[in-house]
């Protein structure tokens, strides 16, 4: 179900493959200010239901070979780094680790393919990149976005979550500012009318 | 004469004579697309949107930048040939209910398919594309595995606005996730399943979700929950696998929508009933003029292209606290309650509520100086300072 057997139209991810790319829309939109579309992507990566999400440039040695950035035609200045937590029980159903690591990886797959939509929309190149499709370092792309290390077997650490968690990636040419750190989680207490208007 | 759909101390429906079953092609969303609604609403159906998650999730010109486009064949698939037999009912339910929550959803309910909640023909949105529309539907399952995603009610009673369409798409996207990887675990085990989710659907989710006991219909038109209220979308996997079949539910839902109205009051394009229950389809319910609302929903693009102020104006619709809980209670029994909650509603959060937001780059309510300054291509991260207070 997860991963592609015997039945590949069962597995899901198998779907989000094509989903990673896409058109631009031609009515680009004005977003001048670096940081703020940046604080903005973070706002949006929190909605979507990452962990934590931090924006790097966009480096030569994150792509798995010269012929995945040639694909990429050279367009993608930042990659945004998602990250979600894999052994987050929402059931009593007895799974192993291995099982929720693929359910979250499923979930992120799914977030990175949304925010890339989402961008091209804006008007701007994107590209999601997620446990379908292998161009892109994510570990990479995770460790200098400050999201964590690499050990010596090779595996990604979160600083805040440690080794259970997933990873994705959007590259993207959208004007952004380096931003590390959890997105935001604050959450406007909203009062209803009668209450407000007593204060 | 009215008689029950099911057995069980409790009947959801009203039934008053053979229930037909529906074309979606009569959908209002068809019916507009179609341009039986008016020139006008076609053409506000195919025009870009200026908001850019509206075109994300609901895409009109660029579908590739849509996950739902993407997952329209991932409903169905092969099932396994070398899986064991699962003869308990009761254990499959309970397990597939797990495992449902593990996948992400909220609620989880059992109840059996009934062929007059199932479409006759293909109508959707993305049937037109995908070059199916008007096809006959041919569903033979006999269970069908209800499921809800609860909203965020933050930006739910943003509606109607931008930021309440998107909590909307992702909520739907989420369920179209949980709904397809259910489908394919238990194609998995053995037995046939399809999922069923907003742009690939051929049941109707709300009789189901009903049945299945995760709530009850409302004035509304919605299935209000007791966890959620009215603030929740729906999906559903039909299967041969057997389960156990839950109850519906009584929370006092009709007694209270009786007295209250409060989501017809609200309602800007008058589609919601200020009346009794009238008969529709075999069922006596409250009817919702859907060509109204969606007329309303694409009335004004620059702001807002759905709405869902019947939903952020239902006194059922408030966060799951200990005053909530007890309020509930009180009013599936008494008649006293009721009348008493309703006044405090109205009180506490106003007759026709409005509540301050502000995400997801845009702010609601919006400020009368930004009034028809947003289009394509205008910036929804940054307003303008007008905007801004």
């Amino acid at each position: 179900m997860f991963e592609p057997g015997a039945r590949p139209e069962n597995t899901f991810v198998r779907y989000l493959i094509p989903a990673t790319e896409g058109p631009v829309n031609p009515v680009v939109t004005e977003a001048p200010d670096p940081r703020a579309n940046s604080e903005h992507l973070m706002e949006v990566a929190a909605w979507l239901e990452t962990d934590q999400a931090a924006i790097t440039d966009l480096r030569s040695d994150f792509w798995v070979s010269a012929t995945a950035e040639e694909d990429a035609g050279g367009l993608p200045a930042h990659a945004i780094a998602l990250l979600k937590q894999t052994t987050r029980r929402r059931s009593r159903a007895a799974v192993t680790s291995a099982q929720q690591e693929q359910l979250a990886r499923t979930e992120l797959a799914l977030v990175a393919c949304m925010l890339a939509n989402y961008i091209r929309e804006l008007g701007f190149p994107a590209r999601a990149h997620h446990v379908g499709d292998g161009r892109l370092l994510v570990a990479a792309v995770a460790v200098a976005a400050g999201l964590g290390a690499m050990t010596a077997p090779g595996r990604f650490v979160s600083h805040r979550y440690g080794p259970e968690v997933c990873l994705a990636t959007v590259t993207t040419a959208m004007p952004l500012v380096v931003m590390q750190g959890s997105p935001h989680r604050r959450r406007r207490r909203i009062l209803p009318p009668g209450l407000r208007a007593r204060r | 004469m009215m008689r029950s759909l099911r057995r069980g101390t409790y009947q959801p429906f009203d039934i008053e004579g053979p229930i037909t079953r529906l074309d979606e092609r009569d959908t209002a969303f068809s019916k507009a697309i179609k341009g039986h609604l008016g020139a006008v609403m076609k053409k506000r159906m195919r025009d870009p949107v200026p908001d850019a998650w509206w075109r994300t999730f609901y895409p009109r010109q660029r579908r590739e930048n849509s996950v739902f486009w993407h997952l329209f064949d991932a409903v169905d698939g092969p099932v396994n040939p070398e899986a064991p037999e699962l003869h308990d009912p009761v254990a499959n339910a309970r397990h597939i209910k797990e495992v449902a929550l593990l996948f992400g959803a909220d609620l989880v309910g059992v109840s059996e398919l009934k062929p007059e909640f199932i479409y006759t023909n293909y109508g959707n949105i993305f049937d037109y594309p995908k070059g199916r529309l008007g096809e006959p539907i041919t569903l033979t399952h006999s269970y069908a595995v209800s499921i809800a995603k609860g909203m965020d009610r933050d930006k739910l009673n943003a509606s109607p606005s931008y930021i309440e369409n998107a909590e909307t798409g992702l909520r739907y996207v989420q369920l179209a996730l949980v709904t397809t990887l259910l489908a394919a675990y238990i194609r998995e085990l053995g037995y046939p399943a399809k999922a069923h989710h907003l742009v690939n659907e051929e049941i109707l989710h709300q009789p189901m979700a009903i049945m299945a006991g995760l709530g009850e219909l409302g004035r509304n038109d919605t299935v209000i929950s007791e966890r959620y209220g009215p603030a929740m979308r729906l999906g559903t996997v039909t299967t041969d696998l057997p389960l156990e079949l839950d109850q519906p539910v009584s929370l006092g839902v009709r007694e209270f929508c009786d007295q209250c109205g409060k989501c017809a009051d609200n309602c800007p394009s008058r589609a919601i009933s200020h009346g009794p229950p009238k008969e529709s389809r075999g069922i006596r319910k409250w009817n919702l003029r859907g060509d109204r609302c969606l007329n309303f929903w694409n009335s004004n693009p620059q702001f807002w292209s759905a709405c869902a102020n019947c939903l952020k104006s239902c006194p059922y619709n408030k966060p799951w606290k200990w005053w909530h809980r007890i309020s509930l209670k009180s009013a599936k029994h008494s008649a006293v309650a009721r009348r008493v909650l309703l006044w405090i509603d109205d009180v506490v959060y106003g007759r026709n509520p409005i509540y301050e937001t502000e995400a997801l780059g845009y702010q609601y309510p919006v400020p009368p100086s930004s009034k028809g300054k947003r289009a394509e291509g205008s910036n929804p991260i940054l307003p303008a300072p007008t905007i801004r207070r």
